[in-house]
């Protein structure tokens, strides 16, 4: 108990300290925060991207391409293999026995951002009858469905947001001619929202294309994935790939979340490194403006211990002021920021994992930076202290 | 000169200190140095696109009739049409991407910035499947001349086969896009071999003899077309680079803002770290005065001390960030420093070095040698 005791008494006056050093107190606060600030940005980018991303697939969907597309955009399927797909076990049929499998097709126009005016490729997807039977989080905002065989289309909420001349009511010159936009959607925050939806087969003549893209299947329950993959792979006449839904997705945002992670520990690395470089120098100089009174301290019976957790306390409570900071910081920079590019759109997202991995770091820098002056300012001589010199 | 020692037995009189506070500057140098690096390397490669190239591509997608490459060379201003077809695919595995541009020997003649040689050239127009590989595959792949690769494609050959094979008969290079990975081969072959859309491209790349025209005639080209079968869209490759890229841009602009505010915060507590630092010394410096030191002496001295603190910090730094650009080469494309960033990076030293000196300079000039001997 009397250590206990010892210990607070001790970080209580140290802490009552701290206003006496603003200047070089603020240095580790002011640096956690920057570090703090600036990691939390960045991977608010990737986790805003990857939440919509990975939100678009589910473990009962499957992705079907040709053999050795990288994307569904890329790939290319015949009239034939979608009856091949259709007809596969382990696929969902609905109530009036149809198969619950959309083939699918992609095309990108360039269309205007609200924000700087510049042009980005914006997303048509073109969906079977069937899809949104598969695709049930989609629910219309405004305006009406689009009716198949006629040049019309609905409008995710976030694309409409952000990009121009997509109201309900107005034109998209296609290959064939004007398409009108008749409704508007929302479908739960997914990628679909950053994507106008058409039909496919009228899509597919405009665009004098002969082949669909990719179709996307429901699965009779997410194990029955084996079985569907099975039957296409072992199936002679047609040549595919077979990817569960989630799979796809998270293989889809690999890159840019690979990117976006090396940029935040890297930068977020090197500006620790300066923060611990500070945080020493701002404890080494707090013990040394302290050694008088540290060594009377001990000289009156407090323990080295006491010592030690006291410079330990200090050095914890400014980064945790700064990391703080920092998330406050980031969270008014980033959060809800859209970020527009060239087929995505999303929101940057500060998830309180985020802020956890700012506090852990800076708890880490807490303690490297309050571990080597604790150790030298528990072993102070005290009798040398006490002169002053 | 003759101060030195005594300008390193200041800086080394509290070691610590001026080890940490060195290396939080050399921390933020590094930072500087990536950051700038990425910014000067991409500014770089717009100023390498041109205004007088344009590109004229499908509207919506659609095949382009190769045959259009006449009625373009017949607008106004044109001096040059190079028919392209480009793909993507990957050598062995997905992640091997490249770009495959199947053209004529007029391409080379509207890049002239892609550096091979005449005999290459005629090599290329005799080797049916022969191809160029730009450096960043060469190095990538370890492709070499005389190498044949297969690079797996979506567009099927007659014979159903999408698996397309290339002889390597040169690597080249091309100012700014040193991380390219694409490779250069007959439009002939591709066209022969293929299955659908024969004498079709996607694009064609434009030269003409004004840029200042070069938004001018992108419209007359596309009006040309517009109520054709085949709609173009032609822009200059100026505007497609900064549309094209706009993606990768908005991003490296959110993170160029964040990380240089995070850089001069860096700086700024370094530069106050330093000042306290000869604030504590200020005794010393009235000992320096009472021996005969002038005033403008203990001045340039406080000066030369954080001159070279935060010099040799931001060498040191720059030269790490040199060599931790190429490691970044395959995400961010950019693989050198330019000269530019060493300069930048040299100004803001001297101006850290001179704001953190100053005002403890200042001082150290000013102040009555009795008051600070005493300590008050």
């Amino acid at each position: 108990m009397g250590v206990l005791k010892q210990i607070a008494a001790v970080t209580l006056l140290t802490l009552q300290g701290v206003p006496q050093r603003l200047g070089s107190s603020l240095v580790i606060v002011v640096g956690m925060a920057a570090v703090v600030a600036v990691v939390i940005s960045v991977l608010s980018m990737s986790s805003g991207f990857l939440e919509s991303v990975n939100k678009t697939g589910r473990a009962d969907r499957a992705i079907v391409t040709n053999s050795g597309a990288i994307t569904e955009s890329l790939s290319s399927l015949p009239r034939e293999t979608i009856r091949v797909i259709i007809d596969a076990p382990g696929v969902k049929r609905g109530g009036d026995g149809k198969a619950v499998v959309s083939a699918d097709i992609f095309a990108y126009q360039p269309v205007t951002k609200k924000s700087d005016g510049l042009l980005i490729y914006a997303t048509i997807h073109g969906i079977g009858a069937e899809a949104f039977v598969l695709l049930p989080q989609i629910k219309l905002l405004s305006g009406r469905m689009f009716k198949p065989g006629l040049r019309e289309m609905i409008v995710g909420k976030m694309m409409q947001s952000q990009l121009e001349g997509l109201q309900v009511g107005s034109n998209i010159p296609l290959p064939d001619g004007d398409w009108s936009v008749v409704g508007s959607f929302e479908s739960d925050g997914d990628q679909h929202e950053s994507e106008l939806l058409g039909d496919a087969e009228t899509l597919m003549s405009s665009f004098r294309r002969t082949s669909f893209n990719s179709a996307t299947v429901m699965l009779d329950s997410p194990d029955a994935f084996d079985i569907f993959k099975d039957a296409l792979s072992t199936n002679p006449a047609v040549s595919v790939d077979v990817t569960r839904e989630t799979v796809y997705f998270a293989k889809l945002s690999k890159p840019l979340n690979d990117f976006l992670t090396l940029v935040a520990f890297a930068v977020g690395g090197i500006m620790g490194l300066g923060a611990v470089f500070g945080a020493l120098n701002t404890m080494y100089s707090a013990i040394s403006v302290r050694t008088t009174e540290i060594a009377t301290l001990r000289a009156i019976g407090f323990g080295g211990v006491a010592v030690v957790v006291s410079v330990f306390a200090e050095a914890l409570v400014l980064t945790l002021l700064g990391a703080a900071l920092g998330a406050c910081l980031a969270w008014a920079l980033s959060s809800g920021i859209v970020v527009v590019s060239d087929y995505y759109i999303y929101t940057l997202v500060v998830k309180p994992s985020l802020i956890a991995l700012g506090i852990v770091w800076a708890v880490l820098t807490g303690v490297v930076g309050g571990l080597f002056p604790a150790i030298r300012a528990a072993s102070l001589p005290v009798a040398t202290a006490l002169r002053g010199i | 000169m003759k101060y030195l020692p005594l300008i390193w037995a200041g800086l080394w009189r509290k070691r610590l200190r001026t080890v940490f506070t060195f290396l939080s500057i050399v921390a933020a140098f590094v930072l500087f140095g990536v950051l700038q690096g990425v910014d000067a390397g991409l500014a770089h490669v717009r100023d390498l696109q041109r205004l007088d190239r344009l590109f004229a591509g499908s509207r919506f997608g659609t095949p382009l009739p190769i045959s259009i490459g006449t009625q373009i060379e017949a607008v106004p201003g044109v001096t040059l049409v190079a028919p392209a077809h480009g793909m993507g695919g990957y050598w062995r595995d997905q992640k091997n991407g490249l770009g495959i541009a199947s053209i004529d020997k007029r391409w080379f003649a509207a890049i002239p910035e892609i550096n091979v040689t005449k005999d290459q050239l005629k090599e290329l127009s005799q080797t049916r499947t022969g191809a160029f590989v730009s450096v960043a595959c060469a190095e990538k792949y370890g492709w070499k001349i005389g190498d044949r690769i297969s690079v797996t494609t979506n567009l099927p050959q007659r014979d159903g086969s999408k698996i397309w094979t290339y002889d390597v008969l040169a690597v080249f290079s091309q100012e700014g896009r040193d991380a390219d990975r694409y490779i250069v081969s007959n439009y002939s072959y591709l066209d022969e071999a293929r299955a659908e859309d024969k004498g079709s491209v996607n694009y064609f790349v434009v030269r003409i003899n004004d840029p200042a025209q070069s938004a001018e005639v992108s419209r007359a080209i596309d009006k040309l077309f517009m109520t054709s079968g085949t709609p173009t869209r032609t822009f200059s490759e100026k505007t497609s680079g900064q549309s094209g890229q706009n993606s990768s841009f908005s991003t490296a602009f959110f993170i160029k803002t964040v990380v240089s505010a995070a850089f001069f915060t860096l700086l700024f507590l370094t530069a106050n770290t330093m000042m306290q630092a000869f604030r504590e010394r200020i005794p010393e410096f009235a000992v320096l005065k009472t021996v005969g030191f002038s005033d403008l002496t203990v001045f340039t001295i406080v000066l030369a001390e954080s001159t070279l603190l935060t010099v040799v910090g931001a060498a040191l730094g720059l030269t790490i960030a040199a060599f931790l650009m190429p490691l970044a080469k395959d995400t961010i494309g950019i693989a050198h420093i330019r000269p530019i960033v060493f300069y930048y990076g040299g100004v803001c030293a001297l101006l850290v070095a001179f704001v953190s000196g100053m005002v403890p300079g200042w001082r150290a000039k000013r102040l009555n040698i009795v008051d600070a001997l005493a300590g008050r």
